[in-house]
């Protein structure tokens, strides 16, 4: 499976209701250790909504948050963000993704600044 | 001191390029200096977004098209590429063919047959010389544009009309609104063209900057771009003295070289047409370049001059292509004037492309660590964004409504 | 750092891939997830670069020619190159690996221009001087 397989894939809750597509998938990096990487990225969960632009430059992370025109710009299309866990998946097709739960037992997403998710650049 | 003078020079020379020339030229000639606002205002943006993506480059490590296919993802991208790649092709055939003009005014031998001379020149150079070597030898000798301001001097205008006719723009009789809106664009993406920001940040990683250059980029924009619009009007002035009076049109080079031609006498115009060729040759260099890296950065090759050949092999190929395929459009006789027009407004059209993403960079820290946007440099970039959104939906409507600006 | 969480599409997808010398070798254009053997979440097992990968990602006429194009190149490149997260020293803003570029998959391409166009061009072996 491939990630571009999951992103932008529709999701329904239990009750066939739409409740977005998949902005974003977030790894935990706590799996078998692979090579020279450490341990493994494993899929935590997926970031759903149903606004789009603003998620794909960031600018709902906690740190960036300018130019404050764009973000209030976009903020505005960002829309409603929902995290399912991976174990909340029941099954996933072609071209949507089927959960277990149904929209009110979904959270929101923790919001994660920019630089607590990649390592430090060397220079 | 010497990498200032380096970047000053690349910004002056750069500056002005063939469709400076041409868009200054056939502005004073037409309207006078009514137009001069727009040279200030297109010199502001392009030392924001200069800057931006100097230190964006500088600090990251990484050039505009890596980094705007990373942040739009890789369709946007592609997109975007496919646009940048084709207004920067268009600006390459406009910079060989200028140089090829340059040569004709000074030898009467046709443009025509000195195209295949030029093209295999401009990629000799990227082939083989050094960038520094590359930007000094070409940016010194640029400088003999300076030409331009001493037959400015020699002509000794009234400089309180000129001021005047500057501060109080009139579209002059004969000229449609709609016109002098379509060269008022066509200015402004004379002034801010992608390349040059393409170049500006890809040399920075090819020149190794780091943080501590980042005081030495800002005055190489500071000074440098702003020196460029001052010789940019300083052409328009000398259409508005010397060719509106006389009703004479730019269709060809020779009428851009003419005032210094007629104030200086054929030393003023040996020297100028020196500047010209060292000026367009270094733009058809960088457009050249321009092209590799756009297409090397969002693919992820491997590019860069400091490179041999045989590892970045993908890259050198594009450059190889584009000048050969550049160089046929312009044997093709098509006018290379209105060429070099159409590749100045369709880049202040494409504009928005590449500087919105820059913006988001410039101002994340992932990229920049804490040297993000000031609010005032996001203040003016914001305000800039919205003109050059309000420039590019402009731009096709005029274009048809004035024919290309006839 | 252990447990550390990383958005894939914002941290990895379409990043570019650095070799141990710094020397760009591709973009990650896709992701390959490979499921766990004990029925729990997927796990990152290879980066994905190329056309085969940025092809079907890109819906449309032009990067299914590019696609195309690509693999008839170079030939076997319909696959995608596959970079295996083995190779992957640390995620920044790039992904820096830890193999040097021409011993990666993706390194065909190249090869190819060389081999056909670049090489065949006196003087491609110097460093401009």
């Amino acid at each position: 499976m491939r990630l571009s397989d999951l992103l932008n894939a529709e999701v329904l809750d239990a009750d066939d209701n739409k409740i977005g597509r998949v902005h974003e998938v977030r790894a935990v990096k706590d799996g078998p250790i692979q090579g020279a990487f450490g341990a493994a990225l494993r899929i935590d969960g997926l970031i759903v909504g149903t606004g789009s632009v603003g998620t794909r430059l960031g600018l709902d992370r906690t740190d960036v948050g300018r130019p404050l025109a764009l973000r209030w710009i976009f903020g505005g299309v960002t829309g409603k963000m929902r995290y399912v866990r991976w174990e909340q998946i029941a099954a996933i097709t072609a071209d949507r993704i089927i959960l277990k739960v149904q929209d009110r037992d979904l959270s929101e997403p923790e919001r994660l600044s920019s630089l607590e998710q990649v390592d430090t650049p060397t220079t | 001191m010497f990498q200032i003078a380096l970047g000053v020079l690349t910004a002056i020379g750069g500056f002005v390029d063939i469709g400076d020339l041409v868009a200054n030229a056939e502005t004073g000639s037409r309207f006078r200096m009514a137009l001069a606002w727009v040279v200030p205002i297109g010199v502001l943006g392009i030392i924001l977004y200069a800057e931006m993506a100097g230190r964006v480059a500088a600090l990251s490590k990484r050039p505009v098209f890596d980094l705007i296919r990373e942040r739009l993802g890789a369709r946007m991208a592609l997109a975007n590429l496919c646009a940048s790649f084709f207004i920067n092709f268009l600006t390459l055939a406009a910079e060989i063919a200028g140089v090829a003009l340059a040569l004709e005014l000074a030898t009467s031998v046709n443009y025509l047959l000195w195209i295949p001379l030029v093209a295999f020149l401009v990629w000799f150079v990227i082939w083989r010389m050094r960038y520094s070597v590359m930007e000094n030898v070409f940016g010194m000798l640029g400088l003999l544009l300076i030409t331009f301001a001493i037959a400015l001097w020699r002509f000794g205008p009234d400089w309180g009309a000129l001021l005047h006719d500057a501060s109080h723009p009139v579209v002059p009789y004969g000229e449609g609104h709609a016109t002098y809106f379509y060269f008022a664009i066509a200015l402004f993406g004379a002034a801010m063209t992608p390349y040059e920001v393409f170049f500006f940040s890809s040399g920075a990683i090819e020149e190794h900057w780091g943080k501590a250059d980042l005081k030495i980029e800002r005055a190489n924009v500071l000074i440098g771009f702003p020196l460029g619009g001052i010789l940019s009007l300083t052409i328009m002035a000398l259409a508005t003295l010397v060719l509106f009076p006389r009703g004479i049109q730019v269709d060809t080079l020779s009428q851009v070289a003419l005032p210094v031609a007629l104030i200086l006498g054929k030393l003023g115009l040996a020297l100028l047409l020196v500047g010209i060729f060292a000026a367009t040759f270094g733009a058809a260099l960088e457009t050249g370049l321009s092209s590799g890296y756009t297409v090397a950065q969002y693919f992820g090759w491997p590019w860069g001059k400091f490179e041999k050949p045989k590892d970045a092999p993908a890259f050198h190929l594009v450059m190889l292509v584009s000048i050969v395929l550049g160089a046929l459009l312009v044997l093709t006789k098509v006018d290379p004037i209105k060429v070099t027009e159409y590749s100045i407004v369709l880049s202040a059209a494409a504009l928005p492309l590449t500087y919105f993403p820059i913006l988001i960079i410039a101002n994340d820290p992932t990229y920049v660590g804490d040297k993000v946007n000031s609010r005032f440099v996001n203040f003016l970039a914001t305000i800039y964004l919205f003109i050059l959104l309000v420039v590019s939906i402009a731009t096709i409507p005029l274009m048809i409504i004035t024919k290309g600006g006839s | 750092m252990a447990g550390r969480k990383v958005d894939l599409a914002l941290n990895l997808l379409d990043c570019q891939m650095v070799d141990m010398n710094g020397e760009p070798c591709g973009n990650v254009d896709d992701v390959e997830l490979e499921w766990s053997l004990d029925g729990g979440p997927p796990i990152v097992s290879a980066l994905l670069s190329g056309p085969g990968a940025l092809g079907p990602r890109l819906s449309g006429y032009l990067g299914r020619s590019i696609a195309a194009v690509h693999a008839r190149l170079v030939h076997g490149a319909a696959e995608p190159a596959r970079v295996s997260m083995g190779t992957v020293g640390r995620i920044t803003h790039q992904v820096e690996l830890v193999v040097a570029a021409q011993d990666l998959e993706t390194w065909a391409f190249q090869q190819w221009v060389l081999d056909n166009v670049i090489g065949k061009i006196p003087g491609s072996g110097h460093a401009p001087e």
